[in-house]
C-alpha cells in the first residue's frame, strides 16, 4: 500500500512462543476493550454508560444477585465443558442449545411417566437422562460426520433449530398446561434438586462433572487421542485410532454434557418448559471455551464471567430498560475480541513505514 | 382464502429466501462457510426499516441496507481471510454482533409503522402482484449461473472453493477472490433483508429476522451449490413456510412448528448423501474447501 511517498509495510509472523504475563495482559485488555466498546451502543439506547458498567457490576456481584449470577453460570459452564470436548478433538459442535433443549424435553417426558421415585435416584436420573438424551442428539451429527463426512458444525446447527421447534410445538400443543400462556406441567416435585443456603445444590455436581472432564481430556488415552484427531496428521494412523468410533464418542461425550446442563437447569430452576427456555447458554459456552482456550482449568473462570453478563441483564432490564439482547452485544463483542487476541499472540505484526526512494535505491 | 393473494405471499417470502440463498452460495463456493449471515440480515433489516422510517425514501432504505451488510460482513472477511481465524467461531462472533446490536438499538421502532411513502411499485397479474425485487430475485440466479460457470472471475472462485492451493500457483489472488465473493454476498442479502424488513413483515418487531441467515446456509447446501437450484429451493421453503400459516386457518390440525423443522431436516439429508457421494469421488459442486483456513506459510511449514 502507498500513501504519499511511503510505502506501508506490513509483516505478520508466527510467533514460536509468548510469555504467559503477555497473554495474561493481551487477554484483560481485550477484554476490557470489549466492555469499552459496549458503551457507544448504550449511549445510543440514551442511558448514561458509566450507570450500565454500575449495573452490570451490581447485576452479577452484588450479594442479592450473586445467588442469579450462580443460577446462570451452571449451563454455561457444562456447556463450555461440551464445546471444549468437541472442539479439542477439532470436531465442531456448536449446538449446544439442541442438545440442551433434548435434555430437558426427555427429562420432563420420563419424570412424567415415573413421578414417584425416591429422592436421590431421581436426582441421578436428572443427569442420566439428559446426559444420555443429550448425547444422542449429537450422535447423529457424529455418525453422520463419521461416515459420510457431513460437516458437523452446519448438521449441529440444524439440529438444534429441530430441538427449538419440537420444544415450541410441545409448549403450544399436547404439552400446554396452562391457559393462555404456553408453558407445560411442572416437573415432578421429587426430581426439582433443592437448594443449599441461596446457592443451588447443582453446583456439586457441576464440580464433579468438571472434574470428571478434566480427567477424561489430560490423563486418559481418549483425551490424547483427541488432540491426534484434531492435529489431523499422520501420527494418529500410526497410533491406530479408529478414527470413526472416536467421532462419535467424543460428539456423544460433548452432545452429553450439553444435555445434562439442560435436564439440570430444568431441575433446579426452570421446573417446566416454555419457548424461552431457550437461552442460547450454548453459545455463550462456545465464547467461554475460546476466552479458557480450550482448558478445563480455567472454564470456570470464564464461564463465570459469561454468567454475570446474563444475570446483570435482568438487573439492567428492571433498572436502566436496556433490552436483554444487550446480553448478546456484548457476547459478539467478547467473541471478536477474543479471537482477535487469538491471532495477535500467534502472530506478531509489525507495521513499518518505508520511504518509496529508499526502497528503489535497495532494488 | 384466496388463491392470488396466497401465491403473492410465495413470491414475497421466496424472493427473501432466494437472493439471501444466493448470497451464502456464492461465497460457499469460494470455501468461506459464513455463519455470520445471520447476523448481518438482522443488521441489514434494521436499517432498512430505520431509513425507511426516518427518510421515508424507499431507494435510500434499500441502499443503505445493502452498504451495512457489506460493511457488516467485512468483519468477517477481515477475521477468516487475513487474520486466518476458524470460520465457524469467526461466524458465530459476527451473528451474535448482528443480532444483538439490532435486537438492542431495534428496540426505538419496535411498534412505529412504516411511513405510507414506502411502497414498491407493482404490476398486477392476475391479481398477482408481482415488484421488481421478485424479478430481480430471479434474474440474479440466472447471472450468478453464468457467472459461476462461464465467466473468468466464476472460474476462480469455484477453484478458491475447490483447492486453493492449486488456485495460488495459478496466479490467482485468493484474497481479492473471496473479498469479491462476500461484497456480491453481502449486496445479496442486504435487499433480501431490505425487501423483508419493508415488504414481507408488517411492523419491526423483536426476533423478527431470527433464524433467516442460518436457513439461507442450509439452502445452499440442499440446493447442491447450484444458483439454478437454489431457485426450487427458495420457493419450497415459502411454500412450507406460508402452508405453515394458511393450515391452522383452514383447520388442519397440523403443528407449524413442526413444519418449520422441516426445511432442516431436509438439509441435513441433502448434506449428509451429497457428501457421502462426495467421498466417492463423484462430483456434486460440493466446495472441497469449505470452512477451511488458507494460509500460505502454514502449508509449506507442514510439508519442510
Amino acid at each position: 500500500m502507498k500513501i504519499l511517498n511511503y510505502k506501508i509495510d506490513i509483516v505478520v509472523r508466527r510467533r514460536e512462543k509468548i510469555s504467559k504475563s503477555r497473554k495474561a495482559l493481551y487477554t484483560a485488555l481485550s477484554l476490557l476493550i470489549a466492555f469499552l466498546l459496549a458503551a457507544p451502543i448504550t449511549y445510543f439506547l440514551g442511558v448514561n454508560p458509566i450507570l450500565f458498567y454500575k449495573y452490570l457490576i451490581i447485576g452479577s456481584f452484588s450479594p442479592y444477585s450473586i445467588s442469579s449470577t450462580i443460577v446462570n453460570l451452571i449451563p454455561v459452564a457444562l456447556c463450555c465443558l461440551s464445546a471444549i470436548f468437541s472442539f479439542r478433538a477439532g470436531l465442531w459442535n456448536i449446538g449446544q442449545d439442541g442438545q440442551y433443549v433434548l435434555g430437558a424435553i426427555m427429562l420432563l417426558w420420563i419424570s412424567s411417566l415415573i413421578p414417584n421415585v425416591p429422592k436421590p435416584i431421581a436426582y441421578t436420573l436428572v443427569v442420566i437422562i439428559g446426559g444420555i438424551a443429550g448425547g444422542l442428539w449429537c450422535l447423529i451429527c457424529g455418525v453422520l460426520r463419521a461416515f459420510t463426512e457431513a460437516n458437523e458444525a452446519v448438521t449441529t446447527l440444524m439440529m438444534l433449530y429441530i430441538a427449538t421447534n419440537i420444544l415450541n410445538y410441545l409448549c403450544y400443543g399436547p404439552w400446554r398446561s396452562k391457559v393462555g400462556f404456553p408453558e407445560t406441567f411442572p416437573l415432578p416435585q421429587n426430581y426439582q434438586l433443592p437448594n443449599i443456603g441461596p446457592i443451588t445444590s447443582a453446583v456439586i455436581i457441576l464440580a464433579i462433572l468438571t472434574i470428571i472432564a478434566w480427567f477424561i481430556l489430560e490423563k486418559t488415552r481418549l483425551g490424547l487421542e483427541m488432540s491426534l484427531l484434531a492435529e489431523g496428521t499422520r501420527v494418529g494412523d500410526y497410533a491406530g485410532i479408529r478414527y470413526r468410533r472416536l467421532i462419535c464418542t467424543v460428539m456423544f461425550i460433548s452432545g452429553m454434557y450439553a444435555g445434562i446442563a439442560g435436564s439440570l437447569y430444568l431441575s433446579y430452576y426452570a421446573k417446566f418448559l416454555q419457548p424461552g427456555f431457550v437461552a442460547f447458554y450454548g453459545f455463550s459456552g462456545i465464547i467461554a471455551a475460546w476466552l479458557c482456550e480450550l482448558r478445563v482449568e480455567y472454564s470456570i473462570l470464564a464461564s463465570l464471567l459469561l454468567a454475570a453478563i446474563y444475570a446483570s441483564s435482568y438487573t439492567m432490564q428492571a433498572a436502566l430498560n436496556i433490552p436483554s439482547y444487550m446480553v448478546d452485544t456484548l457476547e459478539g463483542l467478547l467473541l471478536t475480541c477474543i479471537l482477535l487476541t487469538y491471532f495477535f499472540t500467534r502472530y506478531s505484526v509489525k507495521i513499518r513505514l518505508i520511504k518509496v526512494d529508499r526502497v528503489e535505491k535497495k532494488k | 382464502m384466496n388463491i392470488s393473494i396466497i401465491v403473492s405471499d410465495i413470491l414475497e417470502r421466496s424472493t427473501v429466501y432466494l437472493l439471501a440463498t444466493e448470497g451464502s452460495l456464492i461465497v460457499q463456493r469460494a470455501g468461506l462457510l459464513n455463519l455470520g449471515i445471520e447476523g448481518f440480515f438482522a443488521i441489514a433489516a434494521l436499517v432498512a426499516y430505520a431509513v425507511a422510517v426516518y427518510t421515508g425514501n424507499v431507494i435510500y432504505a434499500f441502499i443503505a441496507a445493502t452498504i451495512s451488510a457489506i460493511a457488516f460482513n467485512m468483519i468477517f472477511t477481515v477475521l477468516t481471510v487475513h487474520l486466518r481465524l476458524n470460520h465457524i467461531v469467526s461466524g458465530l462472533a459476527v451473528s451474535m454482533l448482528g443480532i444483538g446490536i439490532s435486537y438492542t438499538l431495534g428496540i426505538v421502532l419496535v411498534g412505529v409503522p412504516l411511513p405510507s411513502t414506502i411502497t414498491i411499485p407493482t404490476i398486477s397479474i392476475c391479481g398477482v402482484c408481482i415488484d421488481p425485487l421478485i424479478l430481480t430475485s430471479i434474474i440474479v440466479a440466472v447471472l450468478l449461473w453464468y457467472m459461476l460457470y462461464r465467466t473468468r472471475i466464476g472460474y476462480e472462485i469455484r477453484i478458491v472453493g475447490e483447492n486453493p492451493h492449486a488456485a495460488d500457483l495459478l496466479g490467482i489472488s485468493i484474497n481479492k477472490v473471496r473479498y469479491v465473493a462476500t461484497l456480491i454476498e453481502g449486496f445479496l442479502v442486504g435487499l433480501g433483508a431490505a425487501y423483508y424488513s419493508l415488504e414481507v413483515i408488517p411492523v419491526w418487531s423483536t426476533g423478527v429476522t431470527l433464524g433467516k441467515g442460518w436457513l439461507a446456509i442450509a439452502l445452499a447446501m440442499f440446493s447442491l451449490w447450484h444458483p439454478i437450484y437454489a431457485i426450487v429451493g427458495a420457493y419450497l421453503i415459502a411454500c412450507s413456510d406460508t402452508l405453515a400459516t394458511i393450515l391452522p386457518r383452514l383447520g388442519i390440525p397440523v403443528s407449524p412448528y413442526l413444519l418449520y423443522t422441516l426445511p432442516y431436516a431436509l438439509t441435513i439429508g441433502v448434506l449428509a448423501v451429497v457428501s457421502y457421494i462426495e467421498i466417492r469421488k463423484k462430483k456434486l459442486g460440493i466446495p472441497t474447501a469449505l470452512a477451511k483456513v488458507y494460509s500460505r506459510e502454514e502449508k509449506a511449514r507442514k510439508y519442510t
